[in-house]
């Protein structure tokens, strides 16, 4: 039985043993990747992108716009499974890949019908029919993954507690902030659990502080990517606005790999709704 | 033959130069002389060819040098400036040896190097780097490089050639001057120094604001009297020329 | 097998007009060219022979099988084709402006480029089902080739528009609008790169670091060596004019060279040059700055020794950067070209520019 847990490093991908050694997959996808180790079935990665972090043991091999054709073709790939880009994928994958008979898969990530796509898609993409067992498992997982994720999804009670929400990530201090607008994945996220977001346009909008104080939230997740003083700047900045810091680096690489983040995005909003309702 | 009729040049709204009329035939040698900023250098770019006079005709054997295409341009005229490009990376011959770029497919190009660098003295200098001569030897190239352009009866137009020279070699400049002149080429020469104008020049044309003030002779124009009013102060005329008094 | 072709086809012409220019060369110069020869043959050695375990780690030499030998021969062709192109393109640059610190980038070309690419990508990314079918093909044609080149070209014919004053080409005036329109370029693809899902942004940078392509496409480099050998073929028919025109502009114009026809030439030889290398390979740093100051060193300052060595000298240094990166492992994957073009280059910018001080006490222009 296939089951690696949400968001560990796999084993060193050689150590693939009687697991399903003839699948070998390069991800040219940070989401897709986080997607494969989630599901367990990260030994059978064999190439990856430098912003792939979820699985760090296994080689790089370049991006899909600077890829590193010797290194792609020395890890022997079976699979290869991109995000297509919008101008195009490069000629030259499509020759090497012509050359070695490498399948190809793509996935779009985009909103959150994508991620959930992905849950539903991959484990038939990255199963081997021979294993006994391996499909199902990996199956198996992902149906996990998948209610996991929806259930994190539920609305949830007594939201408009919470206002109208920002979920921003917050780089290094007194830099602008990004927030997730409609459309985005975070947005649908917030849309499905009955939050409001603050943010009714769509894209990833730089805020600065005079942004920040008009868009006045009622409450605001800062995805902080590492420890720095940003609480503390948002709280002197939106005095009123209940804040909320979250450790989830993974909520950037969507995919499956980011119920863990989810279900802390979630816990943090009902907290925030509680604390609203509570409130003065 | 040069002619200039009436001939006016603006910068702008700054006349530099305000209907000067003159001529002169080839065998000769015509020194312009005047006061800083009285339009000498923009005259003689003006006779190079390198502008168009804002009104009035300037020509050269009947040409109008401003409208011959550089190439053509380069074997009627040959130019001094009078702050050449002096941070060059060739060596000294090779620098020399751009002058004949517009006569290169000709085959007497060596000939005319060598003997421009003979006339001017540089023999000993010729595989130096031409950014490492001195202020004086840096200048005796640039002249060499335009005796080498010089076709025999063409113009020679120098830009104040000798300022950095010392008295000999002033000398050896000012005699391959009246040389060329005499083989059949106009010279036309901007000088700050007056010492020498009635030793060189056979022609003086004399600048004061952009006009003409006065044109002939070196000792019909050059009266001590005149001198002394543009240039406020004193000079005496000897037999080898004129001379500053300073009193002290 | 045609890329055996071009590159025969490339090295002949090459030869032929080198050999006819030679008989004009010095001992010096034919001594100098000839080891730059053997440091371009020495860096593709070196680019063949060297190899990196993915898996493993580590750095391994030898002769490759058959199917990695095609992907270093490929990268091999990439760099020499684009390197040489910038390389005689910053010579022209550096001629053309009187500034030894003249180079590609500095009249915004590679910006342009990278916007040209950006905003391609964003029109297309917006229209989404939109698209029409020749929009498609307008962005994805020969690897993105052609909406990079309309934006250097473009920076071009602009920069080109703003560099004049009083009706003439100035070189002062030149390289501040190149610098400003760069600056503009930099500001819009920023712009445009804020509205893209973070996790693309990532890729996009990546691309803007340059790359070497281990399977260029065929009709990009096909394209790309027929350019430079126009350049190179125009270039040394003008190595005279190029020495008089480091003079200045009156003096150049006495001595028989047509400053305005000269400047048109070089600068649409120099800019096609470094559109068509940022189409093979992205907007690459400095190998159009140091190649020529490099040739300069070996061979000195007449440009008929000049062209030819710049070409070598750019694509010797490409080549080598390619070849060092191969052997460098730091756990990141392997380094972009941009990295250690910046690192090598960056270092003799300065040393230019210290030197170019000392000497003459003030930038001549």
């Amino acid at each position: 039985m296939v089951c690696g847990g949400c968001g560990h490093e796999p084993s060193s991908p050689t150590a693939a043993g009687n697991r399903a050694t003839n699948i070998r997959i390069v991800s040219l996808s940070p989401g897709v990747t986080s997607s494969i180790t989630a599901l367990g079935a990260g030994d059978r990665l064999v190439g990856r992108t430098p912003w792939c972090q979820s699985a760090s043991a296994v080689p790089i091999v370049g991006t899909l716009l600077d890829l590193d054709a010797e290194a792609l073709v020395a890890v022997h790939p079976t699979l290869v499974i991109l995000q297509p880009p919008a101008q195009g994928e490069p000629a030259a994958l499509g020759r090497l890949v012509a050359q070695h008979g490498w399948r190809v898969e793509r996935f779009r990530i985009d909103s959150l019908a994508d991620v959930l796509a992905v849950i539903d898609r991959l484990p038939a993409v990255i199963c081997d029919p021979l294993t006994p067992g391996d499909c199902d498992g990996i199956t198996a997982r992902a149906v996990e993954i998948r209610q996991s994720m929806l259930s994190a999804l539920d609305p949830i009670v007594g939201a408009s507690g919470a206002g109208r929400t920002l979920v921003a990530l917050v780089g290094s201090e007194g830099a602008d902030v990004m927030g997730f607008g409609e459309g985005s994945y975070i947005g649908d996220a917030l849309a499905r659990m009955g939050i409001a977001n603050a943010l009714t346009r769509s894209g990833y909008p730089a805020l600065g502080a005079e942004d920040l104080v008009k868009l006045a939230p009622d409450t605001v997740i800062i995805i902080a990517s590492r420890p720095s003083g940003a609480s503390e700047q948002m709280r002197s900045i939106l005095g009123k606005s209940t804040i909320v810091r979250i450790e989830a680096p993974e909520l950037l690489q969507p995919g499956a790999g980011m119920i863990s983040g989810l279900i802390q995005l979630r816990a943090a909003l009902i907290d925030a709704c509680a604390h609203q309702t509570i409130g003065p | 033959m040069l002619t200039l009729d009436s001939v006016s040049f603006q910068y702008g709204h700054r006349h530099a130069l305000r209907a000067i009329t003159a001529s002169s035939d080839a065998q000769k040698v015509v020194a312009l002389v005047g006061r800083n900023g009285s339009g000498k250098s923009t005259l003689l770019r003006l006779i190079a060819g390198l502008a168009v006079p804002t009104s009035g005709s300037l020509r050269w054997r009947g040409s109008v040098l401003s409208a011959l295409a550089p190439a053509r341009r380069a074997l009627e005229v040959a130019y001094v400036a009078q702050r050449p490009s002096l941070s060059i990376d060739l060596m000294a011959r090779e620098m020399i040896s751009l002058g004949r770029f517009a006569s290169r497919s000709r085959l007497d190009g060596a000939v005319r190097i060598d003997r421009a660098i003979e006339q001017m003295g540089l023999e000993g200098l010729r595989d130096r780097a031409f950014h490492e001569l001195s202020a004086g030897e840096q200048q005796r190239c640039v002249v060499a490089r335009a005796l080498a352009q010089h076709e025999t009866n063409g113009l020679l137009a120098l830009d104040e050639p000798f300022s950095n020279l010392d008295p000999g070699e002033l000398v050896r400049v000012f005699t391959v001057i009246r040389q060329r002149a005499k083989e059949g080429a106009l010279v036309v020469i901007a000088l700050h120094d007056l010492s020498f104008v009635d030793q060189v020049a056979d022609t003086v044309w004399w600048l004061e604001h952009g006009s003409a003030l006065a044109m002939g002779a070196p000792s019909d124009v050059l009266t001590t009297a005149r001198l002394k009013e543009i240039f406020k102060c004193d000079f005496v005329r000897g037999p080898q020329g004129l001379t500053i008094e300073i009193r002290l | 097998m045609t890329s055996m072709t071009n590159m025969t086809t490339m090295t002949t012409m090459t030869t032929m007009t080198t050999m006819t220019t030679m008989t004009s060369m010095s001992k010096r110069s034919i001594i100098g060219i000839a080891l730059l020869v053997a440091l371009v043959l020495a860096a593709v050695i070196a680019r063949l022979l060297i190899g990196r375990d993915p898996i493993a780690g580590g750095i391994n030499f030898g002769w490759p099988v058959a199917e990695i030998l095609v992907l270093r021969f490929g990268a091999v062709q990439s760099a020499l084709v684009a390197g040489a192109s910038l390389g005689l393109s910053g010579l022209l640059l550096q001629a053309l402006l009187r500034n030894p610190l003249a180079s590609p980038f500095i009249l915004g070309l590679s910006a342009g480029a990278g916007l040209g690419a950006t905003a391609a990508l964003w029109i297309l990314t917006a229209s989404g089902a939109a698209a029409a079918p020749w929009m498609l093909i307008a962005v994805r044609g020969a690897d993105g080739v052609i909406p990079g080149t309309i934006g250097s070209l473009g920076v071009l014919i602009l920069v080109y528009a703003l560099g004049r004053r009083g009706g003439r080409l100035d070189p002062l005036t030149l390289v501040l609008a190149g610098t400003v329109v760069a600056t503009l370029c930099g500001a819009c693809i920023l712009l445009v790169q804020s509205l893209m899902p973070p996790a693309s942004r990532g890729d996009s940078w990546m691309w803007f670091m340059g790359q070497v392509p281990e399977m260029p496409s065929r009709g990009t480099l096909f394209t790309a060596i027929m350019v430079l050998s126009i350049a190179f073929a125009a270039s040394v028919r003008s190595a005279a004019a190029l020495d008089v025109a480091s003079t200045s502009d009156d003096e150049a114009e006495s001595l028989g060279v047509s400053l305005r026809t000269l400047r048109v030439m070089l600068f649409v030889c120099a800019g096609t040059l470094a559109s068509a290398s940022v189409a093979l390979c992205g907007p690459i740093a400095f190998v159009g700055f140091v190649a020529p100051h490099i040739a300069r060193v070996v061979l000195g300052a007449r440009h008929t020794a000049l062209v030819p060595a710049s070409l070598l000298a750019g694509a010797a240094v490409l080549v080598w950067a390619d070849a060092i990166r191969q052997s460098i492992d730091i756990g990141a994957g392997r380094l972009p070209i941009g990295v250690l073009t910046a690192l090598i280059g960056g270092p003799i910018f300065l040393i230019v520019l210290r030197s170019g001080r000392s000497r003459s006490g003030e930038w001549r222009c």
